[in-house]
């Protein structure tokens, strides 16, 4: 329901946030904050700079781990390659090899020990129907009295395995790999294209092992015709030297040579089967590794001797890249939020700071302008207040000649007003001076007694106008300190002035002074209102006067103690109190009779 | 007992207050000098031989302190009492003309006619 204090609250939300945005912008903590983001910004960049980094490091050594396995695997199978190639030019080189020659060559590879996987280096002959009588009988002769062609159905021409080595690799003798699609067609595509060629995974004859086999065969062609066309290839086919590969043990075998302690998987599935009979090999503990976090894959294909291989490649991470060095891009972040909070604090510290210089400069500068005002005006005022005085002075002391006793208490009234302007102008320098520290003693050799003494003497008046009676204690020899007589005279004048103000007519003022060895005492003590204990501190506190309701049509401006303290603590003297309500107060200054210094303060 | 009358030269720049002073001292019976500024001072000074000098600091031309370093008063004049007399109570300046070599300070609103005629007696009885 839109009425009039719905529509307020819409109207103020933009403003609120206005204001709360100006508010945090004069902050303190604004400058922190913009700096705070930049950097967290800045931090994120650095920590996506380093992901790619990572990245991009992991790639490379991922490569180089990959490249450095298909290496193996190409020059192990170039091994194969080169022997059975000169298994041909053995071949080609006479009429016919014999089981002998074939085996003397092979033998001389030691295969079983450094071509683990071979399933057999075998020498195929590919001859006419007409032809086979003699190759029973070439056969037979060679001491292969069961060599027979397996299978044995009569057909035009046959391709059928001579020898076979190692001889424990199985027989493999007579049979007709023609029989087989893969071998055939690899056989096929050996003789068009005059390359080794290699089959899809296959099945080993006689099941003599349950791993998929590779075959790579190369053809042997009569040597003496062109082989330029592939017709003519055709027509020049003699026969195929192969080497049988055990998939699983040849991979094997690699990946025991290019990695240590499980960190590398690898599948390995031929492109041009499809299926279960698709793969060719997959190591040991693959399926596991392939669900693992901290294995990286990638799929890579090889194309090897005329097949297409797809190879998925895993590798534990720690073998790509140190742990350490994985560590970088959250070390990174952490870092850089740390820093961002560290540098955000420091700038804030340091404007914390400088607020706090400012605010003090700022204080005290209007501190200082305070005081050159107060100094100023109480100076300028002086000079008037003292022509005044001494004018009057003149007159009172006789300098202008006898005058009447009604002239001279006119003029005593005068007097007296411009002594009392002349001590007020006095209290506000001091306070301005206490402010700023520069309260100037002009010491001089006194005679403290004397200095009581006269006090008292201008004092009587007002005590006997109060109906106090005065008891004095005073020693009889003076007693002489370095001070400033008219600071202290302040100090003494105001503790007499407070217990004739402060006690009610009629009462009981005494004042003490002793000498006690190194120090002199003057005790002025009242039996007034007295003071409690909790308000003491008041007391000397400036423009203070305690609220008192016998006395609150008692004059006073409230400096008189605060000043008094300060003086008498100037002259490195001390200004105590004992007070009890209702019975009086008992003021005691103490002074170092020693100054220490001759020198003025 | 000095049968010559001392000598006081008055150095204050407040007209009515050092025809004041002229007056008090005169009456006492003491030789008198006087001058407005520091400046003047130096040239009375040439012909006047004080025992005293009631010395302003705040004044134009040339200030208390000022006429103390031209006048050089430790070097040249030991015997001559420096009485600075001022209602500017600034501490630097009072070092510096203690500094120089005065005597004594005092604040002029403190001294009636009486107690300042007290002060110079009490300065020459010292001398």
């Amino acid at each position: 329901m839109l009425n009039s204090s719905s529509m307020n609250r819409i109207t103020h939300k933009p403003k609120a946030y206005a204001r709360r945005l100006r508010i945090l912008y004069n902050s303190l903590y604004f400058g922190p904050l913009v700096v705070f983001f930049a950097l967290l910004l800045l931090t994120y960049g650095a920590w996506q700079s380093s992901r790619t980094t990572l990245r991009n490091d992991t790639r490379s050594a991922l490569s180089d781990h990959i490249s450095r396995v298909e290496d193996n695997i190409n020059q192990r199978l170039a091994a194969y390659e080169q022997i059975i190639t000169g298994g041909a030019g053995l071949v080609r080189g006479s009429q016919d090899v014999t089981k002998n020659e074939w085996h003397d060559y092979v033998s001389t590879f030691d295969i079983a020990r450094y071509n683990p996987g071979v399933q057999g280096i075998g020498l195929i002959k590919v001859f006419g129907a007409a032809q086979l009588p003699d190759v029973m009988s070439y056969m037979q002769a060679q001491g292969v009295t069961d060599f027979h062609i397996t299978p044995d159905t009569p057909r035009d021409f046959y391709t059928a395995v001579l020898y076979a080595e190692p001889p424990n690799t199985g027989n493999a003798a007579g049979i007709d790999m023609f029989t087989q699609t893969g071998r055939m067609q690899t056989m096929l595509r050996a003789r068009d294209s005059g390359q080794p060629s290699i089959t899809p995974p296959v099945k080993s004859f006689r099941n003599l092992t349950a791993q998929p086999v590779l075959v790579l065969f190369v053809p042997i062609y009569d040597s003496s015709t062109s082989l330029a066309t592939i017709a003519q290839r055709q027509q020049a086919l003699r026969g195929f030297t192969y080497a049988g590969l055990g998939a699983t043990d040849f991979f094997n075998a690699i990946l025991a040579q290019t990695q240590q302690d499980d960190t590398m998987a690898l599948q390995i599935t031929s492109l041009t089967n499809a299926g279960p009979s698709a793969l060719i090999y997959q190591s040991d503990k693959y399926e596991q590794f392939v669900h693992a976090h901290d294995y990286t894959f990638s799929d890579q294909t090889m194309s090897v001797y005329g097949q297409s291989w797809k190879l998925r490649y895993g590798f534990k991470n720690s073998a790509l890249i140190r742990p350490q060095r994985a560590l970088a891009p959250i070390l990174t972040l952490l870092a850089g939020f740390l820093f961002s909070l560290l540098l955000a604090e420091v700038i804030y510290l340091l404007l914390k700071a400088r607020n706090r210089d400012f605010s003090q400069q700022k204080e005290q500068a209007v501190d200082l302008a305070k005081d050159e005002l107060l100094s100023l005006a109480s100076h300028q005022l002086r000079t008037p207040a003292t022509t005044v005085k001494q004018y009057l002075g003149m007159v009172l002391q006789g300098f202008a000649g006898d005058i009447t006793e009604t002239q001279h208490s006119l003029l005593d009234k005068a007097y007296t007003g411009n002594e009392r302007q002349l001590y007020i102008i006095n209290e506000m320098l001091h306070i301005a001076k206490i402010d700023a520290g520069r309260i100037v003693l002009a010491r001089h050799k006194t005679d403290i007694v004397k200095l009581v003494r006269d006090i008292l003497f201008e004092a009587q008046p007002s005590i006997e106008e109060a109906g106090h009676t005065l008891r004095e204690s005073l020693p009889k020899q003076p007693v002489y300190i370095h001070v400033d007589e008219h600071m202290l005279r302040m100090a003494i004048e105001n503790l007499v002035s407070n217990a004739v103000k402060y006690t009610p007519s009629g009462g009981k003022i005494r004042v003490e002074v002793h000498k006690d060895k190194g120090e002199i005492r003057i005790v002025v003590s009242d039996n007034g209102v007295g003071i409690e204990q909790k308000d003491f501190s008041k007391l000397y506190k400036l423009f203070t006067r305690l609220d008192n309701k016998l006395m609150q049509n008692v004059s006073g401006t409230g400096v008189g103690l605060y000043l008094a303290k300060h003086l008498i603590e100037l002259h490195k003297g001390t200004l105590t109190l004992s007070s009890k309500p209702g019975k009086g107060s008992a003021f005691t200054i103490t002074l170092p009779i020693n100054q220490k210094t001759r020198k003025p303060l | 007992m000095k049968k010559k009358p001392a000598s006081i030269l008055i150095v204050e720049d407040e007209s009515a207050l050092n025809e004041a002073y002229q007056l008090i001292l005169k009456q006492a019976g003491y030789n008198i000098a006087t001058a407005f500024n520091g400046n003047e001072a130096l040239k009375i000074i040439k012909n006047f031989d004080p025992d005293i000098i009631l010395l302003d600091l705040r004044m134009p031309h040339m200030d208390g302190v000022e006429f103390l370093r031209h006048y050089k008063l430790k070097e040249n004049h030991p015997d001559v009492k420096v009485i600075i007399f001022s209602n500017y109570d600034m501490q630097k300046e009072i070092d510096e003309a203690y500094k120089l070599g005065a005597h004594r300070y005092i604040l002029k609103t403190w001294a009636s006619p009486k107690e300042l005629l007290q002060i110079i007696e009490t300065t020459l009885d010292n001398k």
